[in-house]
């Protein structure tokens, strides 16, 4: 099962949404109770899950908030567990495949962890039934978005709102997140495939090649993550919790900073206070973020181009630190959001091209060298300059749902009726040929 | 927002959606396009499957058992059965014999692309009625993965269900339970409302063909490079995926040129990719075994045998322990022969590259030097 499934968007999420609708009438801890069985069900019928490692972490991390253990235990083990899964036994054919979502509760567990540990022992003691709800949550278990855990818990206490007007909302947030996986992503990556494939196994490296990979590559990334961050925001409010923005229009950005501030933004948030501020205290503020955006980089995977990858976003964001400083060297927005948009698509061959030794490095090169240059591939050119002009210009999902676009917005109109029946419809279409998430691998 | 404008939203959310979804599902179901709602086992909707492009339906498949009965009606005491997926395509118009007296004009050849388990012990059942003294039974190593989930028609239900009892196999109602989910899948499908809309076309256009036109390839048709591709007697197009790739990106107009010469010959039927799953089911070689003891009861010699691969090109598609596992599977198929005392020919690793279509189908060259080895097990006489 998964997310982009038949099952789950006509049998699984109706369901589920009358049991918590129903649970959300009982107690508070009757309430997180359902809530994790259900979460931890689901997590169970997915693919690759494995459902014992993910409650032995949540005992573990249990005993170490409340026994006060210290971080320097509890931090360390919570690494090692990623590592051993991650880097360690998928290397060595241990096990078959990376547990489904292990980055994600794993990090959101030390988040508890250390927030946790900030706490006077005069507070009310955490419930376990709370923390596993809180781990387990189901629309966030395998790929984010990573919440906090006094949020969580903030959220519990105030479980009554206009539920009608939310459940409107959290719909349409689950047919344009499904929208922009099954239509937009999975039809993108199906036409990309074959060239990536190429590109990927060091064949036909030429200029037109590998930037038409790279530029449909990343509209089929973004369009799968962020319509997965949106369905599973639209899930949580369902339930009512309310889920943190993951992409807030990162190709709209005029500087790299502010693209990787609005791609992912619950793992950089995780990055910058359980990491870059801490390192800050210990070294320069550059190496410090060199080190956060390299170790960000090579979360992603146990091969060498993720190191690659993450060595040259670090250096372009350090550059761009010392650039900004200089007054002098400044830059219209429309030619630094076109630098922008340049150096991030450049990149994506150290990300896609995963292997050991170096042939990101090959690919990423030949990227740079202008043969069959005059070869033009006009008609996609036209469809990419419409993404992202569209990208550019149009509203995302949360200004249009959340009335923050002052022209285009959702007012239960006609026009919004129509709209969101004919992404539906497409959905239906389109859901049975639909692939998995990519980040699912992460 | 007031609670009468959420109504209203969702009110017209609901009529245009359901609308709109009713009227593909009505539009599809009439036309249905791979002839998977009505069930009409074959006539004119195979007709119409040559000029769909819809793989999940596997269009190629119905025109396959087309074959299959037909040679089943031609010769009604064949001197050997071949079961068996596209890898085994040429055997019976090959001038090599499988054994002594089976050949083009003692066999019947029931291979199938894509062959899941269901079918093969449907085809296996009608090798058992049938009384063929061999059976030559192709062990696909990828059994019992995606394949399996390739459906037939409903009108086949009796027909599955009696020869799995026929082998002491559990009744395979499950598969028929979930061809109603397929069906209904079937029905809202974008894929089926492309194919319904040629066909619509079709009608208006009056380019609707006569289903007494139907006439089965009799041999392959030749395509200017062999290397790059072959049309299969069944229809069936196999190709050299990587070359074809590389052709079709670094030379634009001899691919189309390529493209055109196959479109020509074949309209607009799906073409084949390998695709590369591993086995998912570890009891699938209890199944099998069960065959070939039935079959070895019933009097019948059963050769089973091992398909090669072009494991260099495998490496690159699919998973990093595929050769691990290809050489397990080997393994198994020969202990299997040990158990049974059957005879296994074939091997994973007998042909080089160059002696593939593609990742999984054989030129004649390899597929002779396969069926003519036999290293793990002594053949019986006979």
């Amino acid at each position: 099962m998964s997310f982009n499934s038949y099952l789950f968007v006509f049998c699984i999420l109706p369901l589920t949404s009358l049991i918590f609708s129903w649970a959300k009438k009982s107690s508070t801890q009757k309430f997180c109770a359902v809530l994790a069985g259900a979460s931890l069900i689901i997590y169970s019928a997915f693919e690759k899950s494995s459902p014992t490692l993910l409650m032995s972490t949540i005992i573990l991390n249990y005993f170490f908030i409340r026994s006060q253990i210290a971080l320097i235990i509890a931090i360390p083990i919570n690494v090692f567990i990623l590592v051993l899964f991650k880097y360690i036994f998928s290397n060595f054919s241990v096990f078959s495949f990376i547990p489904l979502g292990l980055s994600f509760f794993i990090f959101q567990q030390i988040s508890a962890v250390i927030d946790q540990s900030k706490k006077s022992k005069d507070d009310k003691p955490l419930s376990f039934f709370h923390y596993m709800a809180y781990v387990c949550f189901y629309p966030q278990l395998i790929a984010g978005p990573i919440m906090r855990l006094s949020d969580f818990l903030g959220q519990l206490r105030e479980r009554s709102h206009p539920y009608e007007i939310k459940t409107t909302v959290a719909l349409c947030f689950i047919i344009i997140g499904l929208f922009k996986k099954v239509v937009i992503a999975d039809s993108v990556l199906n036409y990309i495939e074959p060239h990536l494939t190429m590109v990927q196994n060091l064949k036909d490296l030429n200029f037109w090649t590998i930037w038409n990979v790279n530029v449909w590559y990343v509209i089929a990334i973004y369009e799968d993550f962020s319509g997965y961050s949106e369905m599973a925001v639209g899930i949580g409010m369902l339930i009512g919790i309310n889920l943190p923005q993951n992409f807030n229009s990162p190709f709209r950005q005029t500087n790299l900073a502010h693209l990787w501030r609005n791609w992912h933004i619950t793992i950089s948030l995780f990055i910058r206070d359980y990491l870059y501020l801490p390192l800050q205290k210990k070294m320069n503020r550059n190496s410090a973020l060199f080190v956060s955006i390299f170790l960000l980089s090579i979360w992603h995977g146990p091969t060498l181009n993720f190191a690659f990858f993450g060595i040259y976003q670090g250096m372009g964001v350090l550059f761009l630190r010392v650039w900004s400083k200089n007054k002098k060297a400044r830059c219209y927005s429309h030619l630094a959001h076109l630098i922008t948009l340049v150096f991030f698509i450049s990149s994506l061959p150290l990300f896609y091209v995963k292997s050991n030794d170096l042939s990101s490095l090959k690919v990423f090169i030949a990227q740079f060298q202008f043969t069959n240059i005059s070869k033009v591939p006009l008609l996609e050119m036209l469809v990419i300059i419409f993404f992202f002009l569209f990208f550019k210009m149009a509203p995302n999902t949360y200004e249009y749902l959340t009335l923050k676009n002052k022209r285009i917005r959702f007012d239960y109109s006609l026009f919004d009726a129509v709209f969101i029946s004919l992404l539906f419809l497409m959905v239906i279409a389109f859901l049975q040929q639909s692939r998995g998430y990519i980040y699912f691998e992460f | 927002m007031s609670s009468r404008k959420i109504l209203t939203f969702w009110i017209s959310f609901g009529a245009l959606t359901g609308f709109c979804l009713l009227t593909m599902i009505v539009f599809n179901f009439y036309y249905d396009p791979s002839d998977s709602i009505q069930g009409r086992e074959q006539g004119e909707a195979l007709l119409f499957a040559k000029r769909l492009k819809n793989e999940e339906f596997g269009v190629q498949r119905p025109k396959g058992l087309s074959v299959v009965k037909e040679a089943l009606l031609d010769i009604s005491k064949p001197q050997c059965v071949v079961l068996g997926t596209s890898q085994v395509y040429w055997l019976g118009s090959t001038p090599f014999e499988i054994t002594p007296h089976c050949n083009e004009k003692t066999m019947i050849n029931m291979s199938l692309p894509g062959l899941g388990f269901d079918e093969l012990v449907l085809f296996a059942n009608t090798a058992r009625i049938n009384r063929a003294p061999v059976v030559f039974l192709t062990v696909p190593f990828y059994l019992y993965s995606w394949n399996n989930s390739q459906r037939w028609p409903p009108s086949y239900r009796s027909q599955f269900q009696k020869s799995f009892v026929a082998f002491g196999l559990e009744s395979p109602m499950d598969h028929f339970f979930s061809l109603i989910d397929q069906r209904l899948r079937y029905l809202i499908s974008y894929q089926t409302l492309l194919s319904s809309f040629k066909l619509f076309f079709l009608k208006v256009a009056k380019d609707y063909p006569n289903s007494l036109d139907y006439q089965p390839l009799s041999r392959s048709v030749s395509i200017k490079n062999p290397n790059l591709g072959a049309l299969l007697p069944n229809g069936a197009v196999i190709w050299k995926e990587k070359d074809y790739l590389e052709l079709a990106l670094s030379n634009q107009a001899e691919y189309q040129s390529f493209f055109n010469e196959v479109q020509s010959v074949i309209g607009d039927w799906t073409l084949e990719k390998p695709i590369i799953k591993q086995i998912e089911d570890r009891e699938w070689l209890l199944k099998i075994k069960l065959l070939v003891q039935v079959l070895s009861e019933n009097g019948q010699r059963v050769i089973l045998y091992i398909p090669p691969l072009d494991t260099d090109f495998l490496m690159t598609k699919g998973d990093k322990n595929m050769i691990d596992f290809l050489q397990s599977y080997e393994s198994q198929v020969i202990r299997l022969g040990q158990e049974t005392g059957a005879e296994v020919r074939g091997g994973v690793s007998l042909c080089r590259s160059d002696e593939f279509y593609d990742g999984l189908h054989p030129k004649i060259d390899c597929l002779e030097k396969a069926i003519k080895t036999n290293s793990h097990n002594p053949p019986r006489d006979g």
